[in-house]
């Protein structure tokens, strides 16, 4: 027990608890049957509870089991959290890509900008060109992983020789990205055959990913390949000499430059890497779930990766358990939404909610009258120049 | 008024840092703390000050129990306290620090300050400081900007004032007008607490001193105490304050500095007309006040600077253009100025901070992949070998204090195969068990055949190491004399005075 | 989650990604096999009881609404509102809204899979999605608004031949023009969007041509097919931006094509004083009453109309997958009444307009 209070463990259990509670309350009384019993107090608690604990299930079984569509039979009943692990995966990349940036002590909201190049790259030649079906999958996922890697150096590059703001340099490279994105989706070369909006030609089938739960589910091998880059990058953050170089410019960069590092070379470099898992996010979206190039295929995954990174406390585990997290609300708060009724803006809010008292231990603290938790809140508070 | 601890008891996790302390500060009274880094002394006053709640104990002022639950509760119980980094904001005016947080509104948001100007002027009056409210604060030298927390502490009526480790960031003289503010403060009554571990200081103003080590009150001395008794029962064991040096035995040059210049990023010269040479097993001290150039000195001798011009040779290899790795690897051990800044990575575990500069060869990686058992085994040999104190290999650097600190990047930067040592302000901020420790490397690195440059604003090391003395003073070196010159012959060259050469 | 994209993310990246609603998983066909299965699923679904289509007493009417939501001002807020008007004892209607693109076919399923008898569309970005689940779910009947059938039996499109109506927009905004130049914009190049701009053109050069003028159409190229466009449905800095510079041009008539977008277009014709708008999709005056001043007419689009009888079809047993067209004929498309603008519109034209509505109805006037 003394573990989990010196421990981080009991903070995000707080957190959580907190959020469901008020969300709750903000479930109970949107709901106009509930506000209906106001002259019968207990009637009203009684209906309150009910809606709200009906709402949790309904997100619950939206993002992880689904007790009525178990009874299709084939497994159906577990299709939410396929669908939430389809969403977590490009999460994954993205926040990783962030997580990985802070780490070297760079602010990369360029993430959004990078995931685009990286589906772009993939969905052309993933439609343009027939290749033998394994190879296309690994040219269309290199080529959009390459793009998206020169894409994100070009930030460290320029922060490393002119001193460029990465922030001010990534925003801005976000909007060049999508309207690139929406002017090539206009050009000969990736318009679709008889339609005039913006949409790419269908992914090949030799270059769709190939799914792991049969045609039912959409999940794909893409969740694996992020969860395998995930190690990696634990892996080239703890027990490699150019993580360790990541690392020591992230935390100190004065002294790593005193100690012989480069922090131009670091700069760049991480950012070519940061580039290229956000890309390889966007090309496993493209090529492993939507199939077609849109305005619209990087969603917010650029932005909720920082989120995501932060919560994850920049660390690759942690990183992966946020996007799950993410990915559940998101993919359970849509269902929340079909069952129960519940407005979409509040299903946003009860999310926002959530993400806001796991990111903020302080504000749980102080509201538990806790002291002397050992929570280590340095990196979500910590500022632009990490 | 006087203040009195009682069995103030306070541990964080499994480390007591205030064990039962007992303490009374007479009223009118300078009272020393007097204890080695770690040894709970900012503890104990961070406690009396609010900004930490004891496990038990009490406080009373003037035999009065009271409740510090924070700062607010001790400033308006007369409790001022000055920390040892100071609590100012730079773009910020004197008086505007000094209202901060209590500041009076007038009409639309503006900040009346007449009123406070009229009381800072009172106060810095009434002890014969000279202060410009309206200065701002990053315009103002170190020695000033205490002096603002000083006038800050009195200004909110303070009649205990804490001063912790006031003397570590100042000069010598700068140190020695503290001391005269002392005085002039207790002539007028009020009482200080003087947190520090710096002998001569206590020895010239405290009315009573307390020893504090390792958590515990071990004993009270009178201020006619010697320096080796204070030092003994700080340490817990006999001190030796004197240095013992061998014979000076000059070797083949190995640093050769000819003609060299720094400029800022403007083409402003920093450092220029540096020549000199520094032989196998010879110590040379660079003295000179602070801020006469020896910081860009040391930084160029390793490619740190931007813009550097001249000739550094280590052995005969012309190193002026390489790369900071490559000036590293051509021999040279550089413990930097400031250990938390540019000697350490504070976050990093202290076997990761060992290898800063060795992880990226054989044998602490291979192909880029780091070997993560040698690391652990190079650390727990390297700590071992330079008595680093500290509870796990895997704590993060900041856990260590300050003397440990150290220790550390010596550790790292003498177990390299080095010619030249370059150690700038190697014992700013330590105990004496680490100042002694630092000069014994030192010297044994002199001994065994390595060059080694010093750079020292302290003038007791800089004679007792020195086999010769460079001192600089605006950017040059203005003279190289023997060690056997005198103090005062040293305080005039580094105020740019050159007499008769040594 | 849209935490970040413009709504929650405090540094102000709303225009970063262009929020358009797009089609995301395109018309890629299922296998055979895929087919098998949920046929099966279905039919063991029916065993159940979960849902048996047509014959069961209570009729649940779902609508998969696009990222506009409900409140959109628009053609989702239209199809809601028919919806909820045949709503009875014996007939639920509920919504759902995606919250990016890659919702549509995930939320198609949900509604399937809660056991809707029929799932409506809504909005041609859906179109793709809802044509893949009719193939899946035989079961479940399917409409999409702004969209062809596929040819499925349980399949049917809703569409709208708002060319006719947009076309009488053209008319009247030509001759209500006194600069001589009127114009269009669009929210996104497709066929639901660019119908009432090519209309709405045509129905200028037709005034041209009949009354000897020389008005020009700004915003619309029929030849190309191609226009001015804001490139999403929710982009208000630059659906403004491009009413300013039509009237820098002088265009004093604007005809917005962007669903709850218009709403800049008025509001600044409103403090330029400079030109009136036309209104689209639903009657402006009713939808927007704050701009009834600037409104000159609006090109209705009787998507809720559609949707409602497409849910009265369905609970008497008689859904069938032929497609509907609202025309003019019809009443599915049509100008709505001129209100504060009845007065400034001379009998003349009223009496041109309502002819060519007739000429069009008989064809005589091609489009």
């Amino acid at each position: 027990m003394k573990k989990i209070f010196n421990g981080s463990a009991l903070l995000p259990l707080l957190a959580f608890a907190l959020a469901m509670l008020i969300g709750g309350l903000l479930i109970a009384f949107s709901d106009a049957k509930v506000l209906a019993l106001r002259s019968e107090p207990w009637e009203m608690v009684k209906a309150g509870a009910a809606t709200a604990w009906n709402a949790y299930v309904a997100l619950f079984e939206g993002a992880f089991y689904d007790p009525n569509l178990a009874r299709q039979g084939g497994g159906q009943g577990f299709y939410p959290i396929s669908e939430t692990l389809v969403v977590a995966a490009p999460l994954i990349l993205a926040g990783l890509s962030v997580a990985l940036a802070f780490r070297a002590g760079l602010f990369n909201i360029g993430a959004q900008g990078q995931f685009i190049f990286g589906a772009i790259g993939a969905s052309y030649i993933g439609f343009t060109f027939e290749l033998p079906p394994l190879l296309h999958i690994i040219v269309a996922m290199l080529f959009g992983v390459f793009i998206a890697g020169i894409y994100g150096g070009i930030v460290g590059l320029l922060k490393a020789k002119t001193g460029a703001h990465e922030v001010i340099v990534t925003i801005m490279l976000n909007y060049v990205a999508s309207y690139l994105l929406l002017w090539l989706l206009k050009t000969q070369a990736f318009l679709r055959e008889g339609r005039n909006d913006p949409i790419a030609p269908d992914i090949l089938e030799s270059a769709r990913l190939p799914k792991i739960l049969g045609s039912e589910f959409r999940i794909s091998v893409a969740i694996l390949i992020s969860l395998l880059v995930a190690w990696l990058i634990a892996f080239l953050l703890n027990k490699t000499t150019l993580g360790f170089r990541f690392r020591a410019v992230g935390a100190n960069a004065t002294a790593a430059r005193t100690a012989g590092m480069s922090v131009a070379f670091v700069t760049t470099s991480v950012m070519i890497v940061a580039g290229a898992l956000a890309g390889l996010g966007g090309a496993l979206n493209v090529l492993g779930g939507e199939y077609a190039l849109t305005v619209g295929i990087a969603g917010s995954f650029g932005f909720d990766a920082i989120t995501v990174a932060l919560l994850g406390r920049a660390k690759p585990l942690g990183v992966v358990l946020s996007a799950f997290l993410f990915a559940s609300l998101r993919v359970g708060g849509q269902m929340m939404q079909a069952k129960t009724d519940t407005p979409l803006d509040l299903v946003l809010v009860i999310q926002a909610l959530i993400i806001l008292f796991i990111a903020a231990p302080a504000l749980v603290k102080a509201l538990f009258r806790l002291k002397n938790i050992n929570s280590s809140t340095g990196m979500a508070a910590k500022g632009w120049n990490g | 008024m006087s203040v009195e601890l009682r069995g103030i008891t306070k541990s964080f996790g499994s480390l007591v840092a205030n064990d039962a302390i007992d303490l009374k500060v007479e009223a009118g009274k300078i009272h020393a703390i007097l204890g080695e880094n770690g040894a709970g002394k900012s503890t104990l006053m961070n406690i009396l000050f609010g900004l930490l709640q004891p496990d038990s104990g009490e406080i009373l002022i003037d035999g009065e129990r009271i409740q510090v639950n924070e700062p607010s509760d001790a400033l308006s119980a007369g409790i001022g306290m000055v920390h040892q980094h100071f609590m100012l904001i730079p773009v910020f005016t004197v008086a505007e620090n000094i209202v901060l947080g209590h500041e009076k509104i007038r009409g639309v948001g503006t900040l009346d300050l007449r009123d406070a100007r009229t009381q800072i002027m009172e106060i810095a009056k009434r002890f014969n400081f000279e202060i410009d409210p309206d200065a701002l604060i990053e315009d103002l030298p170190v020695g000033v900007q205490q002096r603002v927390e000083i006038i800050k502490a009195l200004f909110f009526n303070a009649k205990i004032i804490i001063l912790d480790e006031p003397s570590a960031v100042l000069t010598p003289q700068e140190t020695d007008e503290l001391l005269n503010v002392m005085r002039e403060l207790k002539k007028q009554g009020k009482s200080i607490i003087f947190i520090t571990h710096k002998l001569r200081e206590v020895q010239e103003v405290a009315d009573e001193i307390t020893i504090i080590r390792r958590g515990k009150v071990v004993g009270k001395a009178e201020p006619t105490a010697t320096q080796e008794e204070l030092a003994s029962m700080m340490v817990g064991r006999p001190v030796d304050l004197e240095v013992a040096k061998k014979p000076f035995t000059p070797g083949a040059v190995i640093l050769k500095i000819s003609d060299l210049k720094v400029t800022d990023n403007r083409g402003r010269p920093l450092v220029s007309d540096i020549n000199f040479d520094v032989r196998a097993g010879e110590i040379l001290a660079v003295a000179g006040v602070q801020g006469n150039g020896q910081t860009e000195l040391a930084r160029a001798i390793l490619n740190l600077e931007p813009h550097i011009y001249g000739s550094i040779s280590i052995d005969g290899n012309e190193i002026v253009g390489k790369t900071v790795n490559e000036s590293l690897e051509s021999g040279i051990a550089f413990v930097p100025e400031s250990r938390e800044l540019d000697g350490l990575i504070s976050s990093f575990s202290i076997a990761e901070n060992l290898i800063l500069d060795t992880f990226h060869s054989a044998p602490i990686s291979k192909s880029g992949i780091l070997d993560l058992e040698r690391i652990r085994s190079n650390a727990e040999e390297y700590t071992k070998q330079f008595d680093v104190r500290l509870q796990s290999i895997s704590d993060p650097a900041s856990s260590l204090s300050g003397g440990n600190k150290q220790k550390v990047v010596l550790a790292r930067e003498l177990t390299r195969p080095v010619k030249l040592l370059v150690a700038s302000q190697p014992t700013r901020g330590l105990d004496v068990g680490s100042i002694e420790f630092v000069h014994e490397r030192i010297l044994a690195e002199r001994d065994a055949g390595r060059a080694v440059l010093l750079f020292s604003n302290e003038l007791d090391e800089v004679m007792a190491l020195a086999d010769r003395i460079a001192v600089m003073y605006h950017g040059s070196i203005i003279d190289i004399v023997a060690p056997s010159v005198t103090r005062n012959e040293l305080g005039l060259l580094m105020a740019g005075v050159k007499g008769k050469s040594a | 989650m849209r935490l970040s994209a413009g709504n929650a993310f405090p540094i102000g990246f709303a225009h970063a990604s262009p929020n358009v609603r797009t089609n995301p998983s395109g018309g890629n066909k299922l296998k055979r096999s895929t087919r098998l299965i949920a046929v099966a699923v279905a039919a063991s679904l029916s065993v159940l009881g979960v849902t048996a289509p047509a014959s069961a007493a209570n009729t649940k009417a779902c609508l998969a609404l696009d990222t506009g939501g409900v409140d959109d001002k628009s053609f989702n807020a239209s199809a809601w509102a028919g919806a909820q008007s045949v709503a009875n004892k014996s007939t639920t209607v509920k919504y759902l809204v995606a919250q990016t693109d890659a919702d549509y076919a995930p939320n198609i399923k949900k509604l399937v899979d809660e056991g809707c008898d029929i799932v409506i569309g809504v909005g041609f970005l859906i179109a793709g999605a809802l044509e893949e689940a009719a193939e899946k779910y035989p079961n479940t009947n399917f409409a999409i608004v702004d969209g062809g059938g596929s040819g499925d039996s349980n399949h049917k499109g809703l569409l709208f031949a708002t060319n006719q109506s947009s076309f009488q927009a053209g008319y009247l905004a030509a001759s209500y023009s006194k600069t001589g130049v009127v114009a269009t914009y669009g929210g996104m190049n497709f066929p639901a969007v660019s119908d009432f701009m090519d209309g709405y053109v045509k129905g200028v050069a037709y005034y041209n041509e009949r009354n000897k003028k020389n008005v020009k159409a700004l915003g619309w190229d029929p030849e190309k097919k191609d226009g001015t466009f804001v490139g999403n449905f929710s982009d208000q800095a630059k659906a403004l931006q491009i009413s300013k510079q039509f009237e820098l041009q002088k265009a004093d008539v604007i005809f917005p094509v962007a669903g709850g977008l218009g709403g800049a277009t008025a509001q600044n014709a409103m403090t330029s004083k400079q030109s009136v708008v036309i209104w689209v999709d639903s009657d402006g005056v009713i939808a927007v009453p704050q701009y009834k001043s600037v409104i000159l007419t609006s090109v209705l689009k009787g998507v809720g109309t559609s949707v409602a009888q497409v849910i009265k079809d369905q609970r008497k047993g008689k859904f069938s997958s032929t497609s509907y067209l609202g025309t003019l004929k019809n009443k599915g498309t049509g100008l709505a009444p001129f209100y504060d603008f009845n007065s400034k519109i001379s009998s003349k034209v009223k009496r041109e307009l309502k002819l060519i509505g007739a000429r069009i109805i008989n064809g005589s006037i091609d489009l």
